[in-house]
């Protein structure tokens, strides 16, 4: 048996303002990008698209695609300037072969992230609260 | 010296009168993983220019530096656009010429665009608006490699315009389509912070610009390299070779014996061939 190859994009979503926005809008925005940028052909090859992740507080996106046309989606995120209606763009953080491989780099990147601006907070309780929120958007 | 850090590369910020645009857009740099960084100014070559010097002289970049805390080398970069081969006499007769480290040809016709792969003293062939349909042909995109050029590719007007982006992308092609996409640099010319992308984006963007992965991800690092090398090997290729002139004059001099001095010009011919050999070895290395 061979196993059928899928491709999950982390990426993450960075902009100045602060805006909401669901999983089933960002999966539709995606459509239609790749609708504008590779036709009819493009949407047809993309059919299994589907965010399987989305971190509301830090903006981490986790999206499945099969191995192959996930190049359609990749080439073209750093074409798209807006999430929603806000301007924003999207930054891929890694691809991985399997979710698992996805949620690991994720850990290591909010680690990161941690590291670099865990210095601004004086405070021992807003520091706690601070990793604390961290840790609780890890464990979804 | 300067220094070169191996990394991510960006070779076209142009150059902003309100330092703060500027700054934003270097501390984005740092943030998505870029190590060098030239900063553009453009010259426009006219026939008739009375100045002795026509060519600006380099922005000073110690403010910068102060702010960017060296993590990120900084260049000056001259862009010559132009489409009368005179420019050739001009930029040799220019002190502020010699001033800048990177140097971009951008030829406004397709004879000019000949000319900057055949015989313009710069590291690279780039392109603007007006300019960015100019057929390029096989032999001369070959001549222009030979010669250490490169040819550069700006995403950021991809990301803004959509007439831009067919452009671009059609460009693209025909270096895919001319000579393999060899030598391909890949620059920003953001004029925005919303318009840097991340080096890992950038390399999946190379797929519609004709480029595997593996390219276009040696457009921002290794081509970039060669860039900067190339361009040291122009600037200061010369120096060594007239220290090598020298050293032999004052040994000549000192010998009385006519053949011993025939003998040692010979070999100090000899020497100067090696350290130009040497250079052009280098050269070809990188």
């Amino acid at each position: 048996m061979v196993r059928f190859k899928n491709r999950y994009i982390l990426l993450q979503i960075k902009s100045d303002k602060k805006f909401k926005i669901s999983t089933s809008e960002l999966a539709g925005d995606f459509r239609r990008s790749i609708q504008k940028y590779y036709g009819d052909f493009g949407a047809a090859s993309v059919q299994n698209l589907a965010v399987k992740y989305f971190n509301e507080k830090h903006k981490l996106v986790i999206v499945r695609l099969s191995h192959g046309p996930h190049k359609f989606l990749s080439s073209i995120l750093p074409l798209s300037t807006k999430a929603g209606k806000e301007l924003a763009k999207f930054q891929i953080l890694y691809i991985g072969a399997t979710i698992r491989q996805c949620k690991k780099y994720i850990v290591k990147h909010q680690n990161e992230f941690i590291r670099q601006t865990i210095g601004a907070f004086k405070d021992d309780s807003e520091r706690k609260e601070f990793l604390d929120n961290i840790y609780k958007s890890l464990d979804q | 010296m300067i220094k070169f850090t191996n990394g991510y590369s960006d070779f076209c910020i142009p150059y902003n009168e309100k330092e703060d645009c500027l700054k934003e857009i270097l501390n984005e740099l740092i943030d998505v993983g870029f190590r060098n960084v030239a900063i553009e100014q453009t010259h426009i070559h006219q026939t008739i220019g009375s100045k002795s010097d026509p060519i600006p002289e380099p922005v000073k970049l110690d403010s910068l530096r102060a702010e960017t805390n060296g993590k990120l080398n900084l260049y000056n970069r001259l862009t010559v656009v132009y489409s009368d081969p005179s420019v050739t006499h001009v930029l040799s007769r220019s002190q502020n010429f010699k001033k800048y480290q990177i140097v971009a040809a951008l030829p406004t016709s397709e004879s000019a665009l000949q000319h900057a792969c055949q015989t313009f003293q710069g590291d690279i062939v780039t392109y603007n608006t007006d300019t960015i349909k100019i057929r390029l042909n096989r032999k001369f995109y070959y001549l222009a490699i030979r010669r250490n050029m490169f040819f550069e590719l700006k995403y950021s007007p991809v990301i803004v315009d959509a007439s831009e982006r067919r452009a671009t992308i059609s460009r693209a092609q025909q270096y895919h389509m001319v000579g393999k996409s060899k030598g391909i640099l890949i620059s920003s010319e953001a004029a925005d912070r919303f318009n840097i992308r991340s080096p890992y984006d950038i390399s999946s963007l190379g797929i519609i610009f004709g480029l595997s992965e593996e390219q276009a991800k040696c457009s921002i690092s290794t081509t970039a390299r060669k860039v900067f090398v190339a361009a040291e090997c122009r600037r200061l290729g010369r120096t060594p070779v007239l220290m090598e002139y020298a050293d032999v004059n004052t040994s000549t001099s000192e010998e009385e014996n006519e053949s011993d001095d025939e003998s040692s010009s010979q070999e100090s011919r000899k020497r100067k061939n090696d350290s130009i050999g040497e250079i052009e070895r280098k050269k070809i290395k990188s």
